[in-house]
């Protein structure tokens, strides 16, 4: 059988995107961002960028204001708006409902992100909120409220498996698995292969810890840039790992071993290189929560029986 | 522009198919459901490898050029700003990242690169009053019990970092100025990034911008 036919392609399609799972994952989905979402918003001042004086907003472009409604001289509304969004964060987080709390934080989170960076760059990526909007929009168009909810719906009956439950967070993993991807294609669309020389690494982490607007951290990148073996190791391991971290969406082995040093890379390169990464706990979506539950479980029943035993 | 318009029909697409999605399973039946599911998957995977492949950032489907430039020995390509306050002695100080906010020290940075040299001479002095107006006000917010708060007074300490770290440079009321600033001096400053591994003050600074003016 040709292994690019259609039907082929069509049941791994369907395989990827539809094998029925229980709501645990599309729920921690909607919690895990949620909660992400709720600690990045309400650790910036955003709707302030909108009061600033006038000047910082003269060379915006008219598009970029209009393709996110970011107007300078509205504070009080951006104020208002920053807190609607907190509200629907939280009604995410607890599951009132869910599919408009989504919806509300997704649309508003769009509208306010860019106000971090507007003043210079109108798309706000590598600030925390990116994939925050794609996946509580995402989670806004199905039932995430299934399960771990304070108020499910009615109408569906729970606990069921249902496809409905795994694309949504087949895409939100994909989302986030594109990071790494296009990270890793940027550098060699844009440098090339010589982006992993020893040459271009050391002057990245000298970069990062001479400035000292920029330097908290500085021995461990001082370490790493007297030794040109770390450094070719750092770029070429960073490429590899970028470009591979794909194997992720199709296998459960490469997810648990690769998800876990996804957050021991970004530690090395907080340390090395004072850049913080604020998805890591987004990776919490690769999880499989139903194998966590049963864990939680097993344990909780664990100790009631060990503590009947001792009190009989 | 056509980035922005693109983009934002990309956004418009994906929650129009999304809510199309949402609404199939009240209207439709299972397979008719299934394909409208299929075309927004599809649709939402074309715009964000378009957007990646061809590296046009089409926020929030982003191209994610993470550090995608190669860095030169000697930084003098793209000098780095840096804002310090004069006291009424002429002494210049380093002011503390978070007296800027609303604005993060980089986004500054990188609109003062971009944009501030290109404004006309009344507007720089307007944003250079409020330079100077903020650093004053950072200033005696740090001298204050409370300190010069994070961004999120609640949060403190746990607010979310930027995506570049910053020592805070007045989180110790000693290292903070005792008098009023009086001017606001802006320098890009460049070094080689091999002299400076060695001597941390092989910088060359450049006055770029002075408020008030001399």
């Amino acid at each position: 059988m040709n292994i690019l036919s259609l039907s082929r392609f069509g049941c791994h399609w369907d395989r990827f995107w539809f094998t029925p799972t229980s709501p645990r994952n599309v729920a921690a989905s909607r919690i895990v961002f949620s909660v992400y979402s709720l600690w990045v918003l309400a650790s910036r001042n955003l709707a302030q960028v909108s009061g600033l004086p006038s000047d910082f907003w003269s060379r915006v472009e008219a598009t970029a204001r209009w393709r996110y409604l970011d107007f300078p001289e509205h504070f009080a509304l951006e104020r208002m708006l920053v807190w609607i969004a907190g509200i629907a964060l939280v009604c995410a987080m607890l599951g009132l409902l869910s599919r408009l709390s989504c919806f509300v934080a997704g649309i508003l989170l769009y509208h306010l992100a860019p106000l971090e960076s507007i003043i210079w760059i109108p798309h706000p990526y590598a600030r925390g909120l990116t994939i925050s909007v794609l996946a509580l929009l995402t989670l806004s168009f199905v039932p995430s409220g299934d399960c771990w909810a304070l108020l499910p719906p009615r109408t569906r009956p729970t606990r069921m498996a249902s496809s409905d439950y795994t694309w949504p967070v087949r895409l939100i993993q994909v989302f986030l698995v594109e990071i790494y991807l296009f990270s890793g294609y940027a550098k060699i669309a844009v440098v090339g292969w010589k982006w992993a020389s020893p040459s271009n690494i050391r002057n990245w982490v000298l970069y990062c810890i001479e400035e000292d607007q920029i330097g908290v951290f500085h021995s461990f990148g001082a370490w790493i840039a007297d030794r040109p073996l770390v450094c070719v190791a750092m770029g070429v391991g960073t490429l590899v790992f970028e470009l591979g971290l794909v194997a992720v969406l199709f296998s459960k082995l490469a997810r648990r071993v690769l998800v876990p040093l996804v957050a021991l890379f970004h530690l090395a390169i907080l340390l090395s290189m004072n850049l913080t990464f604020l998805n890591v706990p987004q990776l919490l979506v690769f999880a499989d929560w139903d194998v966590v539950t049963g864990w939680v479980n097993g344990k909780a029943s664990k100790t009631r029986e060990s503590a009947s035993t001792s009190s009989a | 522009m056509k980035t922005n318009i693109v983009s934002m029909i990309g956004f418009l697409g994906f929650v129009a198919t999304g809510l199309l999605v949402a609404n199939t399973g009240r209207f439709f039946a299972e397979a008719q459901k299934r394909r409208v599911t299929n075309l927004f998957l599809a649709f939402a995977l074309f715009v964000s490898l378009t957007a990646g492949v061809t590296q046009h950032n089409m926020w929030p489907f982003s191209s994610w050029p993470v550090l995608a430039m190669p860095m030169p020995a000697a930084s003098r390509v793209l000098p780095t700003p840096r804002i310090v306050g004069v006291d009424a002695d002429g002494v210049e100080h380093g002011i503390d990242y978070r007296a800027w906010q609303p604005l993060s020290l980089e986004e500054l940075n990188s609109w003062l690169n971009l944009h501030f040299f290109k404004l006309n001479v009344a507007a720089q002095d307007r944003i250079g009053r409020y330079f100077l107006d903020r650093a004053n006000v950072a200033r005696e917010q740090a001298l204050s019990p409370s300190g010069l708060a994070y961004p999120n007074r609640w949060l403190g300490p746990f607010t979310a970092p930027t995506h570049m770290l910053h020592p805070a440079v007045w989180a110790h009321a000693g290292n903070v100025p005792k008098t009023s600033f009086v001017k606001i001096r802006i320098y890009n400053e460049s070094w080689s990034l091999e002299e400076r591994q060695h001597n941390p003050s092989a910088i060359t600074r450049v006055l770029a911008y002075e408020y008030p003016h001399p």
